[in-house]
């Protein structure tokens, strides 16, 4: 029984954190750059989620389009403004970049919000499943589902439309996809509003599922890794696969070690992936080479 | 391949002036040079394996960590005295690097970058899990004898000592078989093995004694501020900073290191005082320009600084 | 006449990557001094072949062995050093340094069995000498023409001392002068000692410096014998080289 219910949570918390990861896959994955401002960008959203939830008495589920909304303009403005200027340095680089806006976006919240941990509890936050010794609460259903929805809108859009096709292009080719047409001067700060777009709505999530304070991103972002390399660079259905297993991973572990070692175990997971099978479930071995 | 930039006249007065200095300032002063003589060695450490043999060890703080608590728990469990904690977190962090380096290596570019990260978070939260450590509480090693100003003088010399043989250790590099092998597997790691270069052992040795520099100033930081605990040693704010003094000095050079080390103290210390709270975003809008229009950093100044140049940095990295 | 020494075998070398076969069974071997001719259509596996044998990758079955030493297992290094130098199809000099930094590589990384004592640097100088770059030893590589970069690659492959030196479409990309003056080189080169593998599409080099020839077609030899005998054979000429050069062959060379 107890098994049923670590592996039932493991996997509504696996598709919060497909979610999570969706939008640093599409940045690494078409434009090489590794956003380490990532997890902020989600707690951006959270952050939004927050204020609309406290101010507005907005259910934080209707929240996501502002979110997503709201941090599509910021990253596609960054990205037209700053990141474009960099995008061809090399790894460092980008990383330390990102790294900056990390510190600079982190400190913003900071100033506005404090450290302090907020929470988002809509009304109907206790309520949930009970079924033979297994709860299943209301909202984390209603996380997951939203969750898996955003991924697989997200997974149509990339290859049912024809921006989304382009933004595949890229990925898999810059030059090719450049002589077949596509204008990758525009694709990339689409690609960075995408992306950042879908971290906010995925905050909105976060925020309804845990305590959020400004300092919380990295923990996200390190996830984010966890689930890209698991499910492989570039592809939607590996994020799923790999946002699901890192879930059931975390919370099968607790059987054999104290709970206080879960954050640590998705690192131990990240490396044993990286060291055995770098392109992942589903993904591509060619971006294991990516030249710094 | 390198050439002292400045006359040895300058740099012999400059030698003196440092050896001297601890005897004329006061212990602010004494204590802001010391933590910049630390950053300086941590940032031609990393200087080493990321700089000249361009693997971006982004997580190469784990080692800070080590040697912190290495010695730490030589010193507060077997009651070691400090040198021999010193050696000790040289040691261990050679074997981690020598153990986890063999497999660790074989990734590249961005994949190696995570995985440092990784490791750097992994090492953290076991330090930080496991009672022998102390845990999350922290460590707290044994009282320092001796007056104040003494002991100021003190870990002013040792941190001296460090960015002395980390700097003189990244000449010498430069100097032998060892630079010019880790230069060619930066530039091009395939061709540099079929010119012959022995790259998985060269890349070994060149984190090896990255870590190792890493480590030693970790040990001495640990004895210095008498209380450490995880979330304080294996901090990527460090990885970072020693990221961004090695970026802005100048990458694979032997003085960049510590030109950056001295700039971004400097400015952190002005910025500490007039905007305490957007202290991270100073520094987070100095990484950005940095990275923007001087990602030569300043060494790659050297012939002249004009606007031309700073644009044309940019128009470089560009899409 | 003693006969002629092996200085390279192959023997059933294969590869397949995935499931692509590149490689098929493949024997052959290098006669010591003498320049050997891998040529055959786009794909054929001339540079699988020669990755192999420098040890850029692996063979997945066969042996390689350089006079007598089994080098197919042995990381690229390790062949490099027992000496067997490349080029690149796709010019990789390295592009931070300089072009005698470049060269220095080759010079302190490269053959353990030296021929003589001379000093790194005196072999850096003599590599120099002989591809006329020492008035450019200073000049930053990203800063020279695709010609040039491989002459720099040449002089880092000879600061190696190599026994062997495998050149991949050395040609490609050069004109007419070009080709003269590299066909020279190479001519030079092979002088000095130095056995040739040289892959080339570039049909001229091929005539002018050649004195065997292997041909290879899908990953299988189609032919291996001396330059005339194999420029002549119907099944290459079918596979490569197409009628219209043999008849141009021939009828520069006056025969019906």
């Amino acid at each position: 029984m107890l098994i049923l219910q670590l592996t039932i949570n493991g996997i509504l918390v696996g598709g919060l954190y497909t979610c999570i990861a969706l939008g640093f896959s599409i940045m690494w994955g078409v434009m090489n750059l590794i956003n380490l401002a990532h997890g902020t960008f989600i707690m951006f959203g959270a952050y939004i989620a927050f204020l609309l939830f406290t101010i507005g008495g907005v259910d934080p589920f209707l929240a996501i389009p502002a979110a997503a909304a709201v941090m599509f303009a910021v990253g596609y403005l960054l990205q037209r403004g700053v990141i474009n200027l960099v995008i061809r340095a090399s790894v460092f680089l980008t990383l330390i970049l990102t790294f900056g806006f990390d510190m600079l976006l982190v400190n913003v919240l900071l100033v506005l919000f404090s450290a302090d941990t907020r929470s988002v509890t809509p009304a109907y936050s206790g309520v949930g499943i009970h079924y033979g010794g297994v709860v299943v609460p209301y909202v984390r259903i209603g996380v997951f589902v939203v969750a898996i929805t955003l991924t697989y809108l997200l997974h149509v859009f990339l290859t049912r439309t024809k921006l989304g096709n382009a933004i595949r292009a890229t990925s898999f080719d810059r030059e090719a996809a450049e002589m077949v047409g596509v204008d990758v001067a525009r694709i990339f700060p689409m690609t960075f509003g995408i992306g950042a777009a879908m971290a906010g709505a995925a905050g909105a999530l976060v925020a309804i599922t845990y305590s959020i304070s400004p300092v919380l991103g990295g923990a996200f972002t390190m996830k984010a890794f966890v689930v890209v390399v698991l499910g492989g660079l570039g592809s939607v259905p590996g994020a799923v696969l790999g946002g699901l297993t890192l879930g059931i991973v975390e919370h099968l572990s607790t059987l054999v070690v104290p709970p206080r070692y879960q954050e640590g175990i998705g690192f131990i997971v990240l490396l044993i992936v990286l060291l055995l099978r770098p392109s992942g479930f589903l993904g591509k071995p060619f971006y294991a080479e990516v030249k710094a | 391949m390198t050439r002292l930039p400045i006359p040895e006249v300058v740099v012999a007065v400059a030698g003196v002036g440092l050896l001297l200095a601890p005897f004329m300032l006061g212990n602010y002063w004494i204590r802001v040079l010391t933590t910049m003589f630390m950053f300086a060695a941590l940032a031609s450490a990393t200087n080493i394996m990321a700089g000249y043999t361009g693997y971006p060890a982004f997580g190469n703080v784990v080692f800070f960590g080590l040697g912190a608590y290495a010695t730490g728990l030589a010193m507060t469990k077997l009651r070691a005295p400090f040198w021999l904690g010193v050696v000790l977190a040289a040691v261990v962090c050679c074997l981690y690097a020598v153990v986890i380096g063999f497999p660790v290596l074989r990734l590249r570019g961005h994949y190696f970058a995570i995985a440092t990260l990784g490791m750097n978070e992994a090492t953290r939260a076991l330090v930080e899990n496991v009672a022998f450590t102390g845990g999350g509480m922290g460590l707290s090693l044994p009282v320092q004898r001796g007056e104040v100003d003494a002991l100021n003088r003190h870990f002013y010399f040792v941190m001296l000592g460090l960015v002395a043989a980390a700097v003189g250790a990244t000449y010498c590099v430069t100097r032998t078989r060892l630079g010019y092998g880790c230069l060619a597997i930066r530039f091009d790691e395939d061709a540099a093995g079929s010119c012959g270069v022995p790259t998985t052992r060269f890349k070994v040795l060149a984190w090896t004694l990255s870590a190792v520099l890493t480590g030693m100033a970790g040990a001495a930081y640990a004895n210095w501020v008498g209380y450490i605990e995880p979330r304080a040693v294996f901090d990527m704010n460090i990885a970072v900073k020693m990221f961004v003094m090695m970026l802005l000095g100048g990458a694979a050079t032997v003085f960049g290191p510590l030109l950056g080390a001295c700039l971004v103290e400097l400015v952190g210390l002005m910025a500490w005082s007039q905007i305490l709270n957007y202290h991270s975003a100073a520094l987070g809008v100095i990484v950005i320009a940095v990275v923007i229009f001087v990602p030569g950093g300043l060494m790659s100044l050297r012939r002249g600084l004009s606007i031309r140049l700073l644009l044309d940095n940019v128009r470089a990295s560009r899409l | 006449m003693p006969a002629p020494r092996k200085v390279l075998e192959g023997h059933n070398v294969g590869k397949t990557f995935g499931g692509a076969v590149a490689l098929t069974s493949l024997d052959f071997h290098l006669v010591h001094g003498e320049v050997l001719g891998l040529i055959g259509p786009n794909g054929a596996g001339k540079t699988t072949l020669i990755n192999i044998v420098s040890g850029y990758l692996r063979a997945s079955s066969g042996t390689v062995t350089l006079r007598d030493r089994v080098i197919s297992s042995l990381p690229a290094h390790e062949i490099a050093r027992a000496g067997i130098a490349r080029t690149f199809q796709t010019v990789r000099p390295f592009m931070g340094m300089t072009v005698e930094e470049n060269v220095l590589v080759g010079a302190f990384f490269g053959a353990a069995r030296r021929t003589d004592d001379r000093h790194p640097r005196q072999r850096v100088d003599d590599a120099l000498a002989f591809l006329s770059l020492t008035s450019r030893r200073d000049d930053p590589v990203n800063a020279l023409t695709i010609a040039d970069r491989k002459r720099v690659e040449l002089a880092r492959a000879l600061a190696m001392e190599p026994q062997v030196l495998l050149l991949d479409e050395l040609m490609a990309g050069l004109n007419a002068s070009e080709i003269d003056q590299t066909i020279a080189l190479v001519r030079d080169i092979n002088r000095l000692g130095v056995s040739l593998i040289i892959v080339e599409h570039v049909m001229e080099a091929v005539v002018g410096l050649c004195q065997r020839i292997i041909v290879l077609h899908h990953g299988q030899k189609i032919a291996d014998g001396p330059a005339r005998m194999v420029l002549d054979d119907g099944r290459v000429i079918d596979a490569y080289l197409g009628s219209r050069y043999r008849d141009r062959v021939r009828g520069l060379e006056g025969k019906p």
